[in-house]
């Protein structure tokens, strides 16, 4: 679906979910502007009050008028209309900020909505979906696309609303007064209404061109920036400046074409206004000219102004109609979002109790948009308590397999056991939150340390995360840092090594006893001894979990109780290490080449010493 | 982005030195300055004339006695106006156009203009993210609010000025009620105006917050489904939405109150007017003072009136936000820069923007450090402390030891990114500062960690080193680093456009690229800083390769992470802590089984470690 179609759908959908709300708003923009244009009136009395030396004639309600005509000399009655009229505009003006207090509400009601919605949707979206995500762009469909779409409803909408019941009262009002000096004042109507169109058109097609061109200027900008130290060491500073002055003045011409566009467009409106008020007077003149006596000064003055109620609203109209094709695209790229489907839709409703025993069979898997399978009819037992490691080259599958243990990734063909309990009937949250998951590149959240350690459980005891902080040998590192536990880490605070932050993700999941825990390459980038000494402390302190480690270090793979060797796809070979490192195979392999690694080292070391 | 919020929360008060400064600018573009005050008075005696127009009508042509004879007459004239408003008004924001955009593009350029200027310890400390943010969104705000602020300013002022006149001349009695309006209008808008902006500031901040808070959901939307967070996420984030929702709608209270007030007491005035007016019309006090049609053309000016004085508050208090913008660009250009040549050299090399080449030396390519001592800028400590340090022309230097031990210090030095604090270097035995800064950047070949190209052509990022440079000897340079043979197998060869920054090449081909740069010029003193720490080990053996051709026949200066890099070194120079503590070729150190025996089994083992596992 395109995304203006998407986008006419939400709008739809919003429209029907605030109907009374959004009915409320346009009747109040109704009656606002349309008691604007009774404004006018009130003048017409009083001029033609004091044309008549008696009282005057609108078409104001008639008690209105009965009270103004109450006063006894025709300045009293001037001065009984000129306070009504200072009084109508105290009740416009009280109305008009209740009703922009309203909006606000309003508005703020469909921006809370659209923003949870949002978020807590984006959320429940797959793994799948959050490794290839554009943050960037997910953030401007949060924040200016809402704005946008918030912008249609209680702006646009309420707008078009009121430049339309001006325009109608305003006709009738006049109409009220001179049949063919009414015709000939809405001449300004189309003419307005399509040159503001017509521009706003022009200006949105010329406006792409430009932000091209100063996209062009910003990059070289931000590389100018960003590659100062070569722009430097070669001394193209003069380089620099010339190709940034050449890009600017092509930028800055094209600006100034547009805004000379612009100056004669409002040129042209100010003289089709001014053009108007000439044609309603000279038409004006000619009828009193035939037929003396049939129009008052009351009459003009009255007709002038209701033309200049209209002249603004009309001229905004095609602005409007502009930026309404805008707002129909961020609706639809907010709607774009919403419709892709949450991974809750495929769930399951069991939470039994989990051991940690762990049965695949014959588990095919592949990604949805390819046709390679990633994992070719995998098959293992774990017993609970047991530590694993899976070994293979990059790309063999070995990280998939733990991203199917927690239902973040769904395989295909076969089944895994949880015990005797199909994984694809357990709840993924409380799977998750039994199997904890160590990525190999963990996110820390904008928090100190101490809570993003304590993240899944705020009210737990200071000692416990200390403890866990311990375990995962990061204690003397934060207390390294300047704040300690407090030292705020995330986008915006410190920033920690790949080491650090991988042992705060492992102290984080340490925080609760798990029956299965998973290291998909998480301690890549710790040394080998700090590697084991974790895991031997955890060893200790858990002793019922089962643990399985991805890895690629073959020093890891040789402390676990067994080593599972993936290759494209496939279990190869499944033992210990006494069992593996002496059978013919890849295990074999990469350990004989740690040995001779060792060797090689030797060699280059005599080598450079006795040269 | 919280830290902008603050910073305009600093300035309130006017500060007139900017101003000036700014308005020197304005100045420049003399001519559309003076055409837009041609057309603003014309505007406003077309604003004032008008009205007259239609006064004369109503008395002439509807009043007691019509009088028709000067009919045509009339028609022409008010054809004229509405002409000439048109005219004037085209005019006027054409002019305003003009201002505009010099103004911008003079600020544009002077502020890129100094940034090439600026020495490292500048960028070192400024994000480029602040700077991008000055140049784009602070300059475009000051350009827009000088030049359409001066046109709203100039429009509002002579018009405003324009009705009074006109009203003093007809009645000044009527007059007093608009003058009267004056103060109120302008002090209950200011008024506004600042509360609004205080409300708004306010939800700004939350604005932002909530936007980090998205970038942190999304950033971490994959880690928060391992620990099951979504729940405590979201309710985190609706606090902040909740927290938002009610600060707009308090925001809406003042800024939904500002307009209809000012329409009110606007009306008041109007009802003032045709109260006290009618008076002079019928009245007793007055009989006849003026006619009916004298009256409406008052009200159409008191009407009219409360446009231009609320433009004027408005531009006013636009000022006031845009002074932060104005003041941050100019401090932007007003930085001085750390390193400059002096007078004389410069009078005699030249400047970076006016290279004197005639005058320059060739180079040779010793250096020598003379108690160089260095420490950065604000900080206490000594990077360098009293370092000595010789190297030949020709000689290849490595530069080996921690983060922090001053090895990257040494080469920003040689290359005079930075100058020492104390001491000298000298390079062919004579003070660097004694020459100019691109003297020495003219013949030096730099190849970065991460390489670093411009968006653009493979042969011209190569021609980035030297741009007159033929085909043949960009092939040949391409040829010296390893890069031909992979970009004769590109589609287009040397003309392939590599993306914003490079980005559609490989981390591996960028830095074939920068190697092919760095040699096209045929440098004297090459600097390779760390240039193999981000290839991995495909790559490693192409680049290693690379290297040793290029580093032949100059001084090359190398700081290595990867010990394979620099194990044929004439010189290997360790250091820890600003100090060296070991000194020679490879084969020394390792004789001596000191620092440089550990670090060496220690980076091996790893190196081979990972070699292992990619190429099983």
């Amino acid at each position: 679906m395109s995304t203006s179609k998407l986008g006419l759908k939400y709008l739809g959908k919003l429209v029907i979910l605030y109907l009374p709300l959004l009915a409320l708003i346009l009747l109040f923009s109704m009656i606002d502007s349309t008691s604007y244009t009774y404004v006018p009136l009130f003048i017409q009395y009083i001029i033609s009050t004091l044309e008549n030396m008696g009282p005057g004639k609108a078409n104001l309600p008639a008690f209105l008028t009965d009270f103004f005509a109450s006063g006894a000399t025709p300045v009293k009655i001037v001065l009984n209309a000129a306070i009504a009229l200072a009084i109508y505009q105290f009740f416009r003006c009280v109305f008009k900020f209740l009703v922009s207090i309203y909006r606000s509400f309003f508005g703020q009601k469909i921006t809370y909505k659209i923003r949870k919605d949002l978020y807590e949707h984006i959320q429940t979206l797959s793994y799948t979906y959050h490794n290839g995500a554009d943050t960037g762009d997910l953030i401007q469909r949060c924040t200016s696309d809402i704005d946008l779409v918030q912008t249609f409803i209680i702006s646009y909408m309420p707008e078009v609303v009121s430049v339309f019941s001006i325009l109608i009262s305003a006709v009738y009002q006049m109409s009220k007064i001179n049949n063919s000096l009414t015709l000939v004042s809405m001449i300004i109507i189309p003419v307005s209404f399509i040159s503001s169109l017509i521009f706003c058109v022009y200006i949105e097609k010329r406006y792409e061109i430009i932000e091209k061109k100063e996209a062009g200027l910003m990059t070289i900008m931000q590389e100018n920036l960003s590659n100062v130290r070569v722009v430097k060491a070669f001394a193209n500073e003069l380089y620099e400046l010339d190709r940034f002055t050449e890009a600017s003045k092509e930028y800055s011409k094209l600006n100034l074409k547009l805004n000379k566009t612009s100056s004669l467009f409002w040129g042209f409106s100010d003289f089709t206004t001014m053009a108007q008020y000439m044609l309603t007077m000279i038409v004006a003149i000619n009828i009193i000219l035939k037929n003396p006596g049939s129009i008052s000064l009351a009459d003009v003055t009255a007709l002038m102004t209701l033309v200049g109620t209209y002249i603004w609203p009309v001229r905004s109209l095609g602005r409007m109609i502009g930026e309404a094709g805008k707002c129909l695209v961020s609706a639809g790229r907010i709607n774009e979002i919403l419709t892709i489907p949450s991974e809750y839709e495929v769930n399951g409703n069991e939470t039994p109790s989990i051991s940690g025993a762990i049965t695949f069979e014959n588990v095919w898997f592949k990604f949805d948009d390819t046709d390679n399978y990633l994992l070719k009819g995998v098959n293992f037992k774990v017993k609970a308590g047991e530590t694993i490691a899976i070994v293979g080259k990059t790309g063999c599958g070995k990280s998939t397999i733990a991203k199917i243990l927690t239902r973040l990734n769904e395989y295909q063909e076969g089944n895994v056991y949880l015990d005797d309990v199909k994984l694809k009937n357990i709840d993924k949250q409380y799977l998750r939150s039994s199997v904890g998951l160590i990525l190999q590149d963990p996110f820390l959240y904008s928090k100190s340390v101490y809570g993003n350690i304590a993240i899944t459980d705020k009210n737990i005891s200071e000692d416990r995360v200390y403890e866990v902080a311990r375990l995962a040998a990061i204690e003397k590192d934060i207390k390294g840092f300047d704040n300690g536990y407090d030292t705020i880490v995330g986008e915006k605070g410190a920033t920690l090594s790949g080491g650090q932050k991988q042992r705060v993700a492992i102290a984080r999941m340490l925080l609760k006893e798990k029956p299965i825990l998973i290291f998909d390459d998480s301690l890549s980038a710790l040394d080998t001894e700090t590697d084991l000494m974790i895991r031997k402390a955890l060893k200790e302190r858990d002793e019922n979990s089962t643990m399985i480690i991805i890895t690629h270090r073959i020093t890891t793979a040789k402390q676990a109780d067994r080593i599972i060797v993936l290759e494209d796809g496939v279990i190869t070979q499944d033992g210990t290490h006494e069992d593996l490192a002496e059978v013919p195979g890849l295990y074999k392999k990469l350990w004989d080449i740690q040995g001779e690694l060792e060797k090689e080292f030797m060699k280059v070391l005599n080598e450079g010493g006795e040269a | 982005m919280m830290e902008e919020e603050y910073e305009e929360l600093e300035n309130e008060k006017i500060n007139l030195g900017t101003w000036k400064k700014l308005f020197k600018v304005i100045f420049k573009s003399k001519k559309a300055l003076i055409r837009m005050l041609i057309a603003v008075t014309a505007m406003t005696c077309i604003d004032i004339g008008y009205p007259l127009l239609n006064k004369y009508a109503l008395e002439t042509f509807f009043g007691q006695n019509p009088d028709f004879s000067n009919r045509y007459l009339f028609y022409g004239l008010y054809a004229l106006i509405a002409l000439g408003m048109g005219i004037s008004v085209w005019a006027f924001i054409r002019a305003a156009a003009v201002v505009e955009e010099q103004t911008t593009y003079d600020i544009r350029i002077e502020a890129f203009r100094h940034l090439q200027e600026l020495s490292f310890s500048y960028y070192d400390t400024t994000q480029s993210g602040w700077i991008m943010a000055r140049m784009t969104s602070d300059a475009r705000k000051l350009a827009s609010i000088i030049s359409w602020g001066l046109v709203d300013f100039l429009w509002g002022f002579m018009l405003m000025i324009g009705i009074l006149v006109a009203a003093i001349v007809i009645d000044w009695r009527l007059a007093l009620i608009l003058i009267a309006l004056i103060p109120i209008f302008f002090f209950l808008s200011m008024f506004f105006r600042k509360q609004i902006l205080k409300q708004y500031r306010k939800v700004r901040k939350i604005n932002s917050s909530i936007t980090a808070a998205y970038n942190e959901g999304f950033m971490g939307a994959n880690t928060t489904k391992t620990l099951v967070l979504e729940h405590d996420n979201a309710s985190e984030f609706n606090k902040l939405n909740r927290k938002h929702y009610r600060r707009s709608i308090r925001a809406s209270l003042i800024s939904g109150l500002f307009w209809p007030t000012i329409l009110f007491i606007g009306y008041v005035g109007v009802a003032f007017v045709s109260g006290i007016g009618s008076n002079f019309v019928i009245g007793d006090a007055g009989r006849g003072i003026f006619t009916v049609a004298t009256l409406y053309l008052f009200i159409d000016y008191a009407i009219k009136f409360f446009d231009p004085i609320m433009q004027i508050a408005r531009v006013l208090s636009d000022f006031q936000q845009a002074q932060a913008s104005a003041e941050r660009v100019l401090s932007l250009i007003a930085t001085p820069s750390d390193i400059v040549d002096r007078e004389d050299v410069e009078k005699k090399y030249g400047t970076i923007f006016n290279k004197k080449k005639e005058n320059w030396e060739k180079i040779k390519g010793s250096i020598t450090f003379n108690n160089v001592s260095f420490k950065y800028k604000n900080t206490e400590n000594y990077v360098l402390k009293d370092f000595n340090l010789e190297i030949k022309a020709g000689e290849m230097v490595a530069f080996v030891g921690e983060t922090g031990s001053g090895k990257s210090t040494i080469v920003n030095l040689i290359s005079r990114f930075y100058e020492p604090t104390e001491g000298e270097i000298l390079i062919d035995g004579k003070n660097y500062k004694d020459r100019s800064i691109s003297w020495l950047h003219d013949n030096l070949g730099y190849v970065l960690q991460t390489p670093q190209l411009f968006s653009g052509t493979i042969r011209e990022n190569i021609a980035y080193g030297k741009f007159d440079a033929t085909d043949e000897e960009i092939i040949e340079a391409a040829k010296l680093a390893n890069a031909h043979e992979f970009i004769s197998k590109l589609e287009k060869g040397y003309d392939t456009l590599v993306g914003e920054g490079g980005n559609k090449l490989s981390l591996g081909e960028k830095q074939l690229i920068s190697f092919a740069r760095a040699v096209v010029d045929n440098p004297s003193i090459l600097v390779l800083d760390e240039a193999t720490s981000s290839i991995d080990t495909e790559n490693e053996k192409v680049i290693l390769g690379a290297i040793e051709t290029v580093l032949k026949d100059r001084t090359s200066l190398v700081v290595a992470h990867r010990l394979s890099t620099i194990v044929k070194a004439d010189k290997i120079i360790v250091l820890q802590k600003g100090k060296i503590i070991e000194m020679g070729t490879h084969k020394e150190l390792l004789k001596q089984k000191g620092y440089y025996f550990e670090l060496y089994r220690n980076q091996f083992m790893q190196e081979l470690e990972n070699k292992m596992v990619s190429e099983v």
